[in-house]
């Protein structure tokens, strides 16, 4: 048989072999919620498994491993992460509509039966939690990977590694959510919001939701480092031509976007890891009495921001569409547009979350405050929206398929903004509140502006992706039903205001016409989106040739035989892959690999290795061993978790080993425009922008602590639960290893390697002794029968010096490493550098922990 | 001053006023809290001379994490308001 008609045949054989499991499986089941996933998650493990088997080259370069697996499970190369992003999000796109699809099928007619109770509430929650945390934020990312580095210059993100296991930290995220449906007590079942004391083990019990949760906590972990990543990237990589004033606005909107996720999601991770020590430590922060609103307050300081976090990569792509469909340049009051984003709508965002809260009893000042300052953030994006149509008023208009979908998500912005400022009203508020009302508003911000212009997005560079042109006449079609189809699916939304969100059934007569004609408007818009996938894999298949550059913009990632952006398109390791396992346990080690630059072309050029199997080991090990503590008290829970745990710990030393034999180097970037930052290398920026980070998170946890403390009327005093000389001790023996590090680094500075050693030394004794002291006084709180749920005061010392312990604990495991390579005198002052700062701070946060819970 | 005789120093300070705290708390007098409090600030704004003296070169940095260090405030004191 011909290679051609094998392939037809295999394809063929999939395809039946599916969709007769599918009809076996709907026809001997009866469960629609339970077999969703399942037959989603088979389907498309299938079809990426087939996709990547037949083509395993289909998106980019033809060097690389020759194992299609490992090609893609050890690649650091930014456009290969930003590919298996946005597939990855479509995946979860898929998982989260069909939840949708589910939820309109049981509201299209009253009383229906289809998911009744939890099943609704599972679908309706996870439903919100994909689509804005594991879909839209995330198909955005995938673009910016592929894009930002191309528009900048530079030959791939700073932290290629680190970028990597961002990526998989991702992915086995929506492993874990998904198996949260199959286990016992489902999957979360409180909102997407998971407000308390719904989100506790009273209301939702069993692993499920823990695992849910678990999953989040992943997913926040790979957003900080993205965040870190792009910063870095963004800020010390630009080739010399890109001056600040030159970042192109897709680049700027993401730098924006990131900003506001390094401050908006250390608030929720912190509320996420006291949730969980709620849910399996049985600790205190939300079921206390009252805490609630605590929980409230820390999920929309969140919450907020991450409708701009969403937003403004997609604003980005429009303020680079807009003006090349228009014949223009760039953007009318470009920088009015970015001043206003930068001083007006980032600080504002992550200052009106209490909105969200108006009918709690949030006091009346406070929330004419926030009212205020809602009302304000509207101002900028009027800004924004007049920016958009005076360049299209003072351009030739070009109705090709990204810029419909570019206009499409304007007009359907004004619309969700606009009703926006209704709900930003307290009195109106008041009605609309928890009301579908809500809901149409924000699946208009969301779905209409946002997708629609990711869409946009999508459109604008996959000939830049792919090499290939799409079908116009299809993509118009596609943009003509999306835009009709979600106006019929969501306006009639608008006139629902009185039924409230979250309801499985219903029996008012005047809410059965806009419910049915929501549900026939939501089939079928999900349907049309076929025709997007239809049109991209055909066209990626068989699409013509694409000019290079097609859309004739002005933008770097289009000059692509301009020196600056040759190196990442065309730097490839070779390495020919023999064994999958063997190269999962074994990492390669020195390649040769052929860099070709259209400037100059060297060949044969001998350089290190870039390519690593450690972020997807590291991922899949954490993913492990988050899995086996969620389920502990299952049979097989504890060798899962021993597995997690050593994979993980296999996978971090194999990333130090990288590191200390140097088998893996991260391209340099020759000369770079750096300003404001020159002079900084890239990894103190990145741990400067990492602590800030860690700032909020330990600003949101003190003001956990000090809210439970203001609730509990008994608070023990001093010395009495703590006793103060330990502490002090703790204390003595903290700093005084801020003191051992810093002359550490003086020595190595001084090339001094030896004495370097002997101080570091010093300190991991420090660290190690103030551990054991601390420990020590854990034990005996446990021999007195007091544990973390014993009451408020003992769940606040517990949580808040444990996630201290675990960062010293981190620090000490760096250091060791440090020494390590000082052992074979290899300083690495930068890394020292960069450790001593992270120390200090573990040390600036110790002063604040002894205060509080031992002399305050 | 020698980066480390200033390190030293500063280290100097910061045990001497962790011993003073704790000698403050035991008195368990509710007015002495005020004064162990600006005990703290005054090790925190000490620290953060570590950090720039750790990290001289850019000033733009020593901004961000000043300004950091304010929303941080802001949040914890945002927060509470809210919730008192």
């Amino acid at each position: 048989m011909s290679s051609r008609t094998s392939d037809s045949a295999h394809f063929w054989l999939l395809f039946c072999g599916l969709l007769g499991g599918t009809l076996l499986e709907i026809f001997l089941h009866n469960d629609f919620l339970y077999q969703t996933p399942q037959i989603l998650i088979t389907w498309s493990i299938a079809v990426f498994v087939y996709f990547l088997w037949k083509k395993p080259y289909l998106f980019s370069h033809k060097e690389g491993p020759k194992s299609w697996i490992m090609r893609w499970l050890m690649t650091t190369n930014h456009r290969d992460i930003g590919i298996m992003y946005i597939l990855t999000s479509f995946y979860m796109a898929f998982v989260g509509g069909a939840l949708a699809i589910l939820m309109r099928a049981q509201l299209m007619h009253p009383n229906s039966s289809l998911l009744v109770g939890n099943q609704y509430n599972e679908a309706v929650s996870a439903h919100g939690l994909i689509m804005v945390l594991w879909f839209l934020s995330p198909f955005a990312f995938g673009l910016a990977n592929y894009i930002v580095p191309l528009q900048i210059g530079a030959k791939d993100l700073a932290f290629p590694r680190l970028n990597a296991m961002s990526f998989w930290f991702y992915a086995f995220s929506c492993v874990l959510l998904i198996s949260s449906f199959f286990l016992p007590g489902g999957s979360v079942n409180a909102g997407w919001t998971l407000y308390a004391p719904l989100n506790g083990a009273e209301f939702m019990p069993g692993a499920g939701p823990t695992v849910s949760l678990l999953a989040l906590l992943m997913l926040i972990a790979s957003v900080t480092m993205t965040g870190v990543n792009f910063l870095v990237t963004v800020f010390t990589m630009r080739a010399p031509e890109i001056t600040i004033s030159k970042i192109p606005m897709f680049t700027w909107f993401i730098v924006f976007t990131v900003i506001q996720m390094v401050f908006a999601f250390p608030g929720l991770l912190a509320a996420a890891l006291m949730l969980g020590m709620d849910r399996v430590a049985g600790m205190l922060f939300f079921t206390a009495r009252g805490a609630s609103m605590l929980w409230d307050n820390l999920f929309w300081y969140f919450g907020h921001p991450e409708v701009y976090i969403i937003l403004l990569p997609a604003f980005g792509a429009l303020a680079e569409i807009i003006p090349v469909f228009s014949g223009r340049r760039e953007l009318y009051g470009k920088k009015v547009f970015l001043i206003a984003t930068f001083t007006t709508v980032i600080p504002l965002s992550l200052f009106i979350w209490g909105h969200h809260m108006y009918t709690t009893i949030l006091p009346l000042p406070e929330k004419e405050m926030f009212e205020v300052g809602t009302e304000a953030i509207s101002l900028p994006f009027g800004l924004m929206v007049f920016g958009f149509l005076w360049t299209l008023e003072t351009g030739r208009i070009r109705l090709s398929t990204p810029m419909l979908f570019a206009l499409g998500s304007l007009a359907l912005f004004i619309i969700g903004g606009i009703t926006g400022v209704f709900l930003s009203s307290i009195v109106l508020d008041q009605e609309f509140r928890g009301a579908y009302f809500v809901v149409a508003h924000f699946h208009y911000v969301m779905v209409g502006a946002t997708l629609f212009g990711l869409f946009a997005a999508l459109y604008y560079w996959f000939p830049k992706i792919t090499g290939k042109m799409f079908s116009e006449t299809l993509g118009k079609i596609h943009f003509a039903l999306s835009f009709l189809l979600f106006n019929v699916t969501f306006f009639p939304m608008f006139f629902l205001y009185q039924m409230p969100r979250r309801i499985f059934t219903y029996n008012v007569e005047s809410w059965v016409l806009p419910n049915f004609v929501a549900s026939i408007g939501a089939f079928l818009f999900v349907a049309v989106q076929a025709i997007m996938v239809v049109n991209l894999v055909f066209s990626t298949l068989y699409g013509g040739i694409a000019p290079k550059n097609p859309w004739e913009a002005h933008t770097s990632e289009w000059q692509s035989d301009e020196a600056l952006v040759t190196f990442s398109q065309t730097s490839r390791s070779q390495i020919k892959l023999s064994s999958l396992l063997l190269r999962l346990i074994f990492v390669p080690t020195t390649k040769n690999i052929t860099i070709q630059n259209n400037q100059e072309i060297k060949e044969d050029v001998v350089v290190l290795e870039h390519v690593s199997s450690k972020p997807v080991t590291i991922a899949a090990g954490l993913t492990l061993f988050l899995f086996g503590f969620a389920i502990l008290n299952y049979v097989f829970a504890g060798p899962i978790f021993v597995l997690g745990l050593l994979l993980t710990l296999y996978g971090l030393t194999g990333l130090a080993r990288e590191s200390l034999h140097a088998k893996f180097n991260a391209f340099e970037n020759g000369l770079v425009e750096a300003w404001p930052f020159k002079g900084v290398t890239r990894l103190r920026l990145a741990v400067w922008i990492f602590l800030l980070s860690e700032v909020i998170m330990f600003t949101t946890i003190l003001t956990s602590d000090t809210y439970l403390r203001m609730l509990t009327q008994n608070w023990p005093a001093i010395n009495t639960l703590h006793p103060v000389l330990p502490g002090l001790l703790l204390t003595i023996v903290l700093l005084s290893g801020s003191l051992t590090g810093f002359l550490a680094l003086n020595s190595a500075k001084n090339g001094n390697n030896k004495r370097g050693f002997l101080w570091l030394l010093v300190t991991v004794v420090l660290g190690s002794l103030f551990i054991i002291v601390e420990g020590d006084e854990w034990s005996q709180l446990f021999a007195q029968g007091l544990a973390p749920f014993s009451n408020n005061a003992l769940s606040t010392y517990f949580f808040t010096t444990g996630v201290h312990m675990a960062h010293v604990l981190s620090a000490i495991s760096v250091a060791v490493y440090l020494l390590r390579k000082l052992w074979v005198n290899k300083s690495d002052y930068e890394a020292l550098e960069a450790w001593a700062i992270y120390w200090s701070f573990v040390d600036a946060i110790w002063v604040i922990l002894y205060f509080f819970f031992y002399l305050g | 001053m020698r980066k480390s005789s200033l390190a030293l120093v500063i280290w100097g300070y910061l045990i001497f006023t962790a011993i003073l705290e704790t000698l403050l708390a035991l008195t368990q007098q509710k007015i002495v809290l005020a004064l162990i409090f600006a005990l703290v600030v005054s090790q925190l704004t000490l620290l953060a001379r570590y950090f720039m003296h750790l990290d001289s070169e850019n000033r733009y940095l020593r901004w961000i994490f000043v300004a950091s260090l304010m929303f941080a405030l802001g949040l914890l004191t945002g927060v509470l308001t809210s919730l008192v």
